[in-house]
């Protein structure tokens, strides 16, 4: 008789790895074999996987089919095992899966496809964040805003793709209009994906205000971030970029990194 | 937390009465038709999210009908430890709901940072007992309140199990002071899996422990019957489901539906049938 921890360890790789034999003698057969009983198992938990593929990467399913998704999905299980008791944690290296996966080889734009709706899962179920008004930022003394470090709403998330992603995303949406053309040689493109009023957003910001956004959301200060911004964006204005980020509820409140300032209220 | 209701606004008492499971593409009816339902339940993992539009969607049906969180990832039969950021993921959503039940399978899913995410059978032995004990204990301690543990359906048992399921799942209530979640169609679909009259698994369950009672479709695969809860509740499990009023008493009832999910209507038909089930075993027992 194996010990429980055994006996799990040898089922996981049955149904993992189709190495029945560990369970050789350990399930009664009772009219049906053991590998017919455990193939239902095998086959409940690959599609259990496989549908939450399938709810995160809509995009991705549309652009190969549900065969091609299916035999990716059945690799990615195998080689990706699930990690989370939440299902909804399954599946965050699916990108960098396809990335290497062969049949995928004639579709380069298929990873970076896969990340953008990673990226979007991730923003669906990211934290709330009150937003922040421009009446906040009037309470500082404008000699003090070149060194404010703004906190980005949980949800934002950036990504550069040498692919036209956003509009890959667009035209593979289920409402999209007309045929789902895209121009592969229309080139890269910089992302914002943030959630606003309970709706995901792919926007495409200029460089200077990607750049801007990327040092924000790494901690910089205004006044580096706006260095990081003007060398990809010589005329690149903040003042505006800031206007706009906020009525985006994309820049939603103030790290307190000024104890100087604080000590002068 | 955003649009926090203070937990005293809620409804918190469950009767005896008829609920569904709640899923996404029902909620916006829910929330417009306002169905006289007695309950609703949800799976915990679906708002294991830390914001948005579920959790969203949670708190303002929360505060029309009284909510139960049914488990079915937190692996209460793994050898190995249970995850503490899975039970701290819990119990923030037991906080901040208050559900009048949370619920777990009797089952394993997980082993050695591995998860197969499905409701696994466990061998019925002292060992498997004990740690299942231990990890109820641990899980009832950590949310500082009662859960329930619902019996699987299965499609295989262990030659080394040495106790019969009902009595294990009696054992661990007993054991723990848990409750009972009784899944009847699973009671159902593992009797004719597995050759046993079903009503010796009643006869075997403490009527004091059991607090809430799930009904479901199954689907027959050749010889088998496989727990699909994807088709209406059959008329051998609604038999069954009387005989379980008539030992335990009027006890809250879910219907539970997950594959092809129908509209919000046919989901409350099944609920009124559970529902005049209650209300003529009541008149039964009066």
């Amino acid at each position: 008789m194996p010990a429980l921890r055994e006996l799990q360890a040898a089922f996981c790789a049955a149904m993992i790895a189709g190495d029945e034999l560990p369970l050789a003698g350990l399930l009664v057969e009772n009219g049906k074999p053991a590998t017919e009983r455990l193939a239902i198992y095998r086959n409940n938990i690959f599609h259990n996987l496989l549908a939450a593929l399938r709810d995160v990467y809509p995009v991705v399913e549309r652009l190969v089919g549900e065969e091609f998704f299916t035999a990716a999905g059945e690799r990615y299980i195998a080689t990706h095992p699930s990690a989370h008791g939440d299902i909804h944690c399954f599946g965050a290296f699916f990108g960098a899966f396809l990335d290497a996966f062969p049949p995928a080889r004639t579709l380069p734009y298929l990873g970076d496809t896969a990340r953008l709706e990673w990226l979007v899962h991730e923003a669906f179920h990211a934290a709330e964040h009150a937003p922040l008004s421009l009446a906040d930022l009037a309470a500082i003394p404008a000699d003090r805003h070149g060194e404010l470090a703004f906190i980005l709403h949980p949800s934002c998330r950036l990504l550069t793709s040498p692919f036209p992603l956003q509009r890959i995303w667009e035209v593979n949406q289920p409402d999209w209009p007309a045929e789902p053309a895209v121009d592969l040689a229309a080139g890269g493109v910089r992302l914002l994906v943030h959630r606003r009023d309970f709706v995901i957003r792919i926007e495409a910001p200029s460089g200077g205000e990607y750049a801007f956004l990327a040092a924000l959301a790494s901690g910089d200060a205004l006044a580096s971030a706006y260095e990081q911004a003007i060398e990809i964006e010589p005329d690149f204005d903040p003042g505006a970029s800031l206007q706009r980020q906020l009525a985006n509820k994309v820049l939603v409140g103030l790290r307190a990194t000024l104890p100087a300032m604080s000590a002068k209220r | 937390m955003p649009n926090r209701t203070p937990s005293a606004c809620r409804p918190r008492t469950l009767s005896p009465r008829a609920g569904i499971g709640l899923r996404a593409p029902h909620y916006q009816d829910i929330l417009a038709q306002r169905p006289d339902i007695g309950w609703l339940e949800v799976h915990s993992e679906n708002y294991f999210g830390a914001g948005g539009q579920p959790l969203d969607y949670l708190e303002r049906i929360g505060r029309l009908y009284p909510l139960s969180l049914h488990g079915v990832g937190l692996s209460l039969g793994r050898a190995d430890a249970l995850e503490s950021e899975h039970l701290r993921r819990l119990k923030r959503l037991v906080t901040r709901f208050d559900p009048v039940l949370v619920s777990e399978h009797l089952s394993w899913g997980a082993i050695g940072g591995q998860h197969l995410n499905d409701l696994l059978p466990l061998p019925y032995t002292e060992e498997a007992l004990a740690l299942v004990c231990s990890h109820v204990r641990q899980t009832q301690d950590f949310l500082g309140r009662r859960i329930l543990i619902e019996n699987i359906s299965s499609y295989l048992q262990y030659t080394h199990s040495t106790i019969a399921e009902w009595d294990f799942v009696a054992a661990v209530a007993e054991m723990t002071g848990c409750g009972i979640l009784l899944d009847v169609n699973n009671i159902y679909v593992a009797a004719c899996n597995h050759g046993f009259d079903p009503q010796r698994y009643l006869a075997a369950i403490p009527v004091d422990a059991v607090e809430e009672i799930h009904l479901a479709g199954h689907t027959r695969y050749g010889d088998l019957l496989i727990d699909t809860h994807g088709a209406r509740i059959a008329p051998a499990v609604w038999v069954l489901y009387r005989e379980a009023l008539a030992r335990f008493g009027r006890i809250a009832t879910l219907i539970e539906w997950d594959t092809d999910l129908p509209t919000l209507a046919v989901l409350l038909a099944e609920a009124a049938l559970a529902a005049a089930e209650l209300e003529t075993s009541h008149a039964r027992a009066a």
